[in-house]
């Protein structure tokens, strides 16, 4: 008795945040098919200052496709801006499968001198918020031309620790016998990494990629600080290019913005689960 | 479950990619495309497009002798004719009896003319013949009354001698009584003498007078009587209108057209007697080509005499042509009449013709075209470009601009200054409907 009470209370706490882990998306998917007038009458006091409390239904009165239609039809600066981000993320992404992994392979397999310092160095820099980064970051892109530039993002982001870190600790987890045994059977140290090191580090190397995928599709705060060209944004900015009149239609454009985390979150949920993991794995 | 998100991550930006060209067609399709140009400096040219008809510059009277038979009319009214040609033909034969009827006509004038001459002869001798007499009978009177009054006075003068006679002592011998009876009667002598003398003299000066006023008479002149020169006169009417006659006769009776133009009226019949008035009016294009036109109020302001005007008609086009005359008509408009000197075997009467005056204003520093000019509630507008960075590139937004039209004409505005920049691009073409703000795509033709 006492053991489903225990479980009841459980699952009535879980089913407490769900629902406010869940409520955002319920709240972009209700009023994507909602009105304008009717998401006015909603948050007017909100969004125009009206008299009393803003107030939601999860369905609307009046459903209507007309956002959708507006954001697929009429919107190509959603689409430009859409593509931008999948440059900026396809570049970082393969940038930290080049740079990335064996920056983990090495910090994880090797020893040498100095390899703690330099290890901590990466926990520090993981541990920065991005704005103390900023100004030394601006400097180093002025200097090299790339402000303004799509790069401007890229690069910091190739260089990001906290792939770094995931992956070294599934690297670090790889047995030292398995790697042995490939010493002797004349394996180089390429061939370790590319052979052994990478087939057996995949997950981590998903899991960090994937986490990356996250961080890139939502980045704000580098667009704002490099880039001063409009064409280069990307869709982390469209929302607040949109006039505050149309709430329908940035609610719209949120939903469909959110689809291809939500795709690739399901895809690869075990890996997230198993890269979480290993970033709370105490050393 | 996984390998079908995987897969549907894929196919979502497949999806993406195809709303990705179906957004940007669907973009190049909605967004209006526009010309724009800045504003230039130009001089504003009004051309006033209209047609005209070619009216009669000059209108002729067709004369002929009056009286005559007309025996075939061979025009009516509008007819074109060239000089020489053949209007109407007139009966010979009754020319003819009117040439013989002026002859007699003129022999009987001269008869009376002869007699009236031998009569006035006759008069003349009688006349001279009675003045003769008078001057004889005023003579004699004179004489006559100088005779008796120098007696009368001699009578007199006796008369005052016997008195004094008397005085002197002729009388001396006579008694008191005799003496005073004899002076008494010479002086009643003396008296009677005296009172002949005047009696004479009063009608001596009667006679002579009498005399004088018949000789005054005998030598008036007789009463004028100028029958003789009125005849003479008719004679000479008749004797032109005679030689008249004769020309038609040689003529063979037919009037023909002096010169090349149109019949403007008949005024002859067949089978009627010619008139004292024309018996045709022409116009006659021979004092050069009118065209009269009228344009409408609007253009009317732009049209000043001696304007140029090019003609075209059917195609071949006159440079020659100017304004002469500006009227205005009942609607506000004005009926303009343009005039060339030359051209008169080109053009008939009536016929219609396209006309076209050019007017240049002096040099406007600020002219866009007209079609970039928007009214709305009777103020002017055109659309001004601002470039603005987006997340598409740098794109074209409009903007209102009020202007203040100075003039215009059907293709350009010449615009106040100071309202437009210098590098303003403005809206002059849209295939869409545009309001301000609206983003827009530049087309460079």
């Amino acid at each position: 008795m006492r053991y489903v009470a225990a479980r009841f209370c459980r699952m009535a706490i879980l089913i407490f945040f769900a629902v406010f882990t869940f409520g955002p998306v319920v709240f972009l998917a209700g009023g994507s098919i909602m009105g304008d007038a009717e998401v006015k009458s909603y948050l007017g006091p909100v969004l125009s200052g009206q008299e009393g409390y803003a107030m939601w239904r999860l369905l609307p009165l009046y459903p209507t496709l007309r956002h959708l239609v507006e954001v697929l039809f009429d919107a190509p600066e959603f689409f430009h801006m859409f593509w931008n981000t999948a440059k900026i993320t396809a570049g970082i992404l393969l940038g930290q499968v080049v740079f990335a992994v064996p920056a983990a392979w090495g910090l994880a397999r090797y020893r040498f001198r100095g390899k703690k310092l330099i290890y901590q160095i990466y926990i520090l820099l993981m541990m920065m918020p991005f704005q103390v980064m900023m100004l030394s970051e601006y400097l180093v892109l002025d200097g090299l031309e790339l402000l303004d530039t799509l790069w401007a993002v890229i690069w910091p982001g190739v260089f990001s620790t906290f792939s770094v870190f995931i992956m070294y600790r599934f690297f670090s987890g790889i047995p030292e016998d398995i790697m042995e045994a490939a010493r002797v059977d004349g394996a180089g140290e390429w061939q370790m990494f590319l052979r052994v090191g990478v087939p057996l580090g995949k997950t981590g190397i998903v899991s960090a990629l994937l986490l990356q995928f996250l961080e890139c599709f939502s980045m704000i705060e580098q667009p704002i600080a490099y880039l001063k060209d409009k064409t280069l944004y990307p869709l982390s900015m469209y929302l607040p290019e949109i006039d505050a009149g149309r709430t329908g239609f940035a609610l719209c454009a949120s939903l469909i913005a959110l689809l291809p985390t939500l795709f690739l979150f399901m895809a690869g949920s075990d890996y997230l689960e198993q890269g979480i993991a290993a970033s709370a794995i105490k050393e | 479950m996984k390998r079908f998100f995987a897969k549907g991550f894929a196919v979502l930006l497949a999806v993406m990619m195809f709303f990705t060209l179906l957004s940007r067609a669907a973009d190049s399709f909605l967004v209006a495309r526009v010309f724009a140009e800045t504003y230039s400096a130009k001089k504003i040219e009004h051309i006033v497009n209209t047609e005209a008809v070619v009216q009669k510059n000059l209108e002729l009277p067709v004369m002929t002798e009056p009286g005559i038979l007309v025996k075939t009319v061979y025009v009516q009214e509008g007819s074109p004719v060239k000089a020489g040609d053949i209007l109407a033909k007139l009966d010979e034969a009754h020319l003819a009896e009117q040439i013989g009827l002026l002859r007699d006509e003129i022999r009987s004038l001269r008869l009376q003319n002869e007699a009236i001459t031998a009569n006035r002869g006759l008069e003349e001798e009688e006349k001279k013949k009675q003045g003769q007499r008078a001057r004889e009978d005023y003579d004699k009177a004179v004489r006559k009354n100088e005779e008796n009054l120098r007696r009368a006075e001699e009578e007199v003068r006796q008369a005052e001698e016997e008195i004094n006679r008397f005085a002197g002592g002729a009388g001396a011998s006579l008694s008191q009584e005799e003496s005073e009876a004899k002076k008494t009667q010479l002086w009643q002598t003396y008296f009677d003498k005296k009172q002949a003398c005047e009696d004479v003299k009063r009608s001596g000066a009667d006679e002579v007078e009498a005399a004088a006023r018949a000789l005054e008479d005998a030598q008036a002149k007789g009463t004028a009587d100028p029958s003789l020169q009125i005849n003479a006169i008719h004679i000479e009417q008749k004797e032109e209108a005679l030689e008249a006659y004769k020309k038609l006769e040689e003529a063979g009776g037919i009037i023909s057209a002096g010169e090349a133009g149109t019949v403007t009226g008949v005024f002859v019949a067949t089978g009627q007697m010619t008139g004292d008035t024309a018996a045709f009016t022409m116009a006659s294009t021979a004092g050069g080509i009118r065209l009269v036109a009228v344009v409408k109020q609007e253009e009317a302001r732009y049209v000043e005499i001696g304007d140029a005007v090019t003609v075209d008609k059917n195609g071949i086009k006159y440079e020659d042509f100017s304004v002469t005359a500006i009227r205005q008509t009942a609607d506000g408009g004005a009926e303009i009449t343009a005039e060339s000197a030359g051209h008169a075997d080109e053009f008939l009467i009536g016929e219609g013709a396209l006309i076209r005056i050019v007017k240049q204003s002096g040099l406007y520093s600020v002219a866009v075209p007209l079609s970039a000019v928007h009214t709305e509630q009777g103020k002017n507008y055109v659309f001004v470009l601002d470039q603005k960075p987006t997340v598409l590139g740098t794109e074209y937004f409009t903007r209102k601009a009020q202007v203040r039209i100075i003039d215009k004409n059907s293709d350009y505005a010449a615009l106040e200054e100071g309202t437009l920049g210098r590098d303003n691009l403005i809206v002059t073409e849209s295939n869409q409907y545009i309001s301000a703000g609206d983003r827009v795509r530049l087309q460079t033709s």
